[in-house]
């Protein structure tokens, strides 16, 4: 073998040596393709499932790849690409991801494979349109009784949940407000109707003076 | 909710930014029916998560807790009120890991439960809040919360001269009033503007995201995150959830090691009123 | 007889009918220690020396004091006290606690030792019922005391919320508050009668006026007997669930928080015991002062003394159990802060008054009434100061043990009462003590018609009394009697 030859292969051998690693850390070079379907339409509180398909650049199915399901939303002063959901292929190369669609309109979806050492990367986009209203998040704490479900009527369930704003009262809606208490209120208007006995009897006894006097 | 913008006020008065930690924090009141705060009228649900991960007590800042700092400044907590606060608990094993902790917003608040006339009470989006006007300081409210969250004004507490230009609202309570209660109230005219609130622009690590559980959505300031995926990722818990409380804040535990804290370096700075400063006169008390 | 001196310094001749009739004297009784009787129930009406009016002097001025030191809380807020956002009650709530608790004097002695016909307690029912009507009104002073804005009370009445423990609080005090002063005016109207007949010839215009108004023209007549004790047998039975729901809701302001001390159901009956203890004690002090002052001594005996004492004993056992209740059952799990919690109160912080609680309030009284040999009129005084003590130093651990179990990773804090909490409490001593006063000034301290109805043989009396048993004392026509 000449030295020209020799130099050659060990430089070839170099470039490889320090070829193949990088590429491994890289992306592969593979590409690959990533359908996504979606529902038409979404209702607004509704799970949306995401049907997504990754194969290769041979129309074969690549399994055990995680898939994001993102959408570009804001809130407040910030907005970005949000996360949704995530799912891994199977062996035929279909993930499943659902979510539940909390934003109504038009939502751009986006799926995306970040790729490996194999495969490159690879993202598909679809529209679904959220329509719907009404609100989802329902806070609730305490026990509902039968009867007892009625903020401010309620004794057991808290006294205050998010849709009462309770304390705005005056005067005879006070009142009426205290009576709805009626555990508290039959309690007080026995003892004191008990009271209101013994007032009489007393007037009575001034009367029966009186009598006794004339 | 009339009042000028204070930002807009200050600008003209030519008053520094010294009353004010930072620009971004001046409070700005709008109408509320000009800024509707949800989509198609369905109502916000606040919500908050702090993640411990990345909270370090601002130890790598080299200053007191910036979250602390900034609701301060911005609201002029009187000393010694520290409504989020930042504690240091022990963890199991060697260290001590930082919580920040704001009012827990309950949804089963033991504080509404208890007030006499209602003072404090739950809004429809959740956050419960002070009447500091009808307030009578009995301090129920302050024997029924199990977080150590509620404040009393024991002493007149200095005006700060912005609110002499300020309405009275529970959604900002300044200036405080003598021998009634005080809380964090989850800056309400901030999210109506859709700021964040002071706690969470000015933790420098982000570590303080707030959400919304109706849109299901939460933001530190930088990133948005599906709220309901981020707590069940990161394990989100409540403190205290035995109590049956239902906080509407959530903590995912950590000691601050994304921030590069190792649990064993304890401390931090001690919170400082410098607002309170600048108020000839200002008095103060212990807590 | 010796006559009575009026209080314009005429005798009231002594041989006058009694015009309070419709009483119908017990066996035993006669006219003479009738007469002695309703002399001396009747003297502090009439006459009224320079002694009270230094001591009723001295209390205005301990109660002006305590107005200083309200004013200057009123001025300055409530960082005059030592109370601070860790600690937020403190001497004012326990006060308001340990009042409301010697109020359940009266209902125990007046109405639950009526409703089962114990006679013994027949000569200090009124000092009981005193007791809980003025206990009451002091008490009710303290949450309003206590409060940051006493100028927004009407915010109570305008936007009060039934969910809320305060508003429960003053449901029921009010209620019994009411209840117990009709308890004390009832019975005392055939007493305004005898005095209105006795006293009211000579006493000045606004007196007679008094009593006249005050008789309801009260003549004996057996219908008026009639409507008096159905009247009295209502409010005996009405009294007591009142007076139990009282100081189980005063409980509840702290056992409807999650703080580790008060999360106990047990609070309820445990603070209606202690007030009966605390009330009992509290009987005793008065009966004791009031004997001696006004030479009560042959209505007032040993009997009583040890009646009560021997109650006393029975509540420290009481007491005794609903400590071990608590102690067991939280000491057994050690919940997360109940180590804390026991560490403050046993070996901690707390530690003396714990002991002197205790020591003082519950062994020496128990030990006391245990031995005969210190079972004397003296011991049982003795012991039923301790207890008052103990009892006040009680509500004080409760509170603020209670609060200062730390809530978060916080040092604990530290309460010290300072001298406005102090003078406050110490006024409201005061103005117990000038309501008794002049309480004793416008009522009978001893329920005469009631000694005279149902003193019987076990009464100690002087020997002199039981000479001849008099046949007019034996009334024939028993028609009339409810």
């Amino acid at each position: 073998m000449s030295t020209r030859t020799f130099a050659g292969a060990v430089l070839l051998a170099l470039l490889l040596l320090v070829a193949l690693p990088l590429a491994a850390l890289a992306a592969g070079s593979e590409r690959t393709t990533l359908t996504i379907a979606v529902p038409p339409g979404a209702s607004l509180g509704q799970v949306a499932v995401v049907r997504v398909t990754l194969s290769d650049a041979t129309g074969q199915p690549i399994p055990k790849a995680t898939i994001l399901i993102t959408a570009p939303l804001s809130f407040l002063e910030a907005s970005g690409d949000v996360v949704l959901a995530d799912a891994t292929t199977d062996a035929k190369g279909v993930a499943i991801a659902d979510f539940d669609v909390r934003t109504e309109g038009t939502l751009a979806i986006k799926a995306v494979f970040a790729g490996d050492e194999r495969y490159a990367a690879s993202s598909a986009s679809a529209t679904v349109n959220v329509a719907g209203d009404g609100q989802l998040y329902v806070q609730a704490a305490g026990v509902q009784l039968p009867g007892f479900d009625r903020s401010p009527g309620a004794i057991l369930a808290p006294a205050n949940n998010a849709q009462a704003n309770v304390g705005v009262l005056s005067g005879l809606a006070a009142l009426w407000h205290a009576l709805s208490g009626w555990p508290i209120a039959v309690a007080l208007m026995t003892i004191w109707s008990f009271y209101a006995t013994v007032v009489g009897l007393l007037f009575r006894i001034g009367a029966a003076a009186n009598e006794a006097e004339a | 909710m009339k009042g000028l913008s204070r930002r807009g006020l200050l600008t003209r008065l030519g008053i520094g930014a010294g009353a004010v930690a930072a620009a971004g924090l001046a409070p700005i009141h709008f109408d509320a029916a000009a800024a509707p705060a949800a989509p198609s009228g369905r109502l916000r649900r606040w919500a908050m998560v702090i993640d411990l991960r990345r909270c370090d007590g601002c130890q790598s800042v080299g200053t007191p807790p910036q979250c602390t700092a900034a609701c301060i400044q911005g609201h002029f907590a009187p000393e010694p009120m520290e409504w989020i606060q930042v504690y240091e608990a022990p963890l199991e094993g060697r260290g001590t890991q930082f919580i920040p902790t704001p009012c827990q917003q309950c949804q089963n608040p033991p504080c509404v439960n208890v007030c006499p006339v209602g003072a404090t009470f739950s809004t429809p989006e959740g956050t419960v809040l002070i009447d500091q006007q009808r307030c009578i300081g009995c301090r129920l409210c302050m024997e029924a919360c199990p977080y150590d969250r509620r404040f009393f004004n024991w002493g007149t507490a200095p005006i700060p001269p912005e609110a002499m230009f300020m309405d009275y609202s529970p959604e900002h309570q300044s200036p405080a009033i003598r021998g009634t209660v005080m809380k964090c109230d989850f800056c309400p005219d901030m999210a109506r503007a859709g700021r964040l609130p002071y706690c969470a622009q000015g933790c420098p690590n982000r570590a303080i995201y707030y959400g919304d559980l109706e849109e299901d959505l939460a933001t530190n300031g930088t990133e948005v995150v599906k709220l309901s995926r981020f707590l069940a990722e990161n394990n989100a818990v409540r403190l205290k959830e035995e109590l049956g409380t239902e906080p509407r804040v959530r903590f995912i535990p950590g000691h601050g090691e994304q921030v590069g804290r190792r649990p064993t370096v304890t401390g931090r700075k001690p919170t400082v009123w410098p607002w309170q400063k600048l108020v000839q006169g200002a008095t103060s008390w212990k807590r | 007889m010796e006559a009575v001196t009026g209080a314009g310094g005429h005798a009231i001749p002594a041989t006058r009918p009694h015009a309070a009739d419709g009483v119908h004297a017990a066996p035993g009784v006669t006219p003479a220690w009738r007469a002695r009787l309703e002399e001396r129930g009747l003297a502090p009406l009439a006459r009224t020396g320079r002694r009270y009016w230094l001591w009723i002097g001295f209390l205005l001025a301990v109660i002006a004091w305590a107005l200083h030191a309200y004013q200057a809380q009123l001025e300055n807020g409530l960082i005059v006290t030592g109370l601070r956002d860790r600690i937020s009650w403190g001497v004012y709530i326990a006060s308001f606690v340990f009042f409301i608790g010697i109020s359940h004097a009266g209902t125990l002695l007046s109405a639950i030792l009526r409703v089962t016909r114990a006679r013994w307690q027949m000569s200090v029912t009124r000092m009981a019922e005193f007791i809980t009507v003025v206990a009451l009104m002091v008490g009710a002073l303290f949450p309003f005391i206590d409060m940051g804005r006493v100028d927004r009370i009407l915010n109570l009445v305008q936007y009060g919320r039934w969910q809320s423990p305060l508003l429960w609080d003053i449901f029921a005090i009010t209620t019994y508050l009411v209840g117990s002063t009709l308890y004390l005016y009832l019975p005392l109207i055939p007493d305004f009668a005898l005095a209105r007949d006795r006293l009211g010839p000579t006493a000045p215009a606004w007196r007679r006026a008094t009593y006249r108004l005050a008789a309801l023209g009260w003549r004996g007549t057996p219908a008026q007997r009639r409507l008096l004790d159905r009247a009295m047998t209502v409010m005996m039975c009405v009294i007591i669930p009142v007076a139990v729901s009282v100081h189980t809701v005063v409980s509840w302001i702290f056992s409807m928080t999650l703080r580790v001390a008060f999360n106990t159901t047990v609070f309820g009956p445990y603070f209606v015991a202690g007030a009966i203890f605390s009330g009992v004690a509290a009987i005793i002090l008065l009966m004791a002062v009031l004997r001696k002052l006004l030479h009560l001594e042959e209505y007032i005996t040993r009997k009583q003394f040890l009646f009560l004492g021997y109650l006393l004993g029975a509540f420290t056992l009481i007491m005794t159990y609903f400590n071990l209740t608590e102690y067991v059952t939280h000491g057994y799990k050690m919940e997360a802060g109940v180590p804390f919690h026991f560490t403050q109160l046993m070996v901690g912080p707390f530690e003396p008054l714990f002991l002197f609680y205790w020591i003082c309030g519950i062994a020496i009284p128990g030990l006391i009434m245990l031995f005969p040999r210190t079972r004397t009129i003296a011991g049982i005084v003795t012991a039923a100061g301790l207890v008052a003590v103990a009892m006040w130093v009680e509500r004080f651990l409760i509170v603020v043990a209670g609060f200062r179990v730390p809530l978060m990773a916080y040092e604990p804090s530290d309460y010290t009462p300072t001298w406005v909490e102090w003078s406050i409490l110490a006024g409201a001593f005061a103005l117990f003590a000038l309501l008794i006063s002049v309480f004793a000034k416008l009522f009978p301290v001893i329920s005469i018609w009631e000694v005279v109805e149902h003193r019987g043989p076990e009464l100690d009396e002087p020997a002199s009394a039981v000479a001849a048993p008099d046949r007019r004392a034996l009334r024939p026509e028993r028609a009339g009697r409810a």
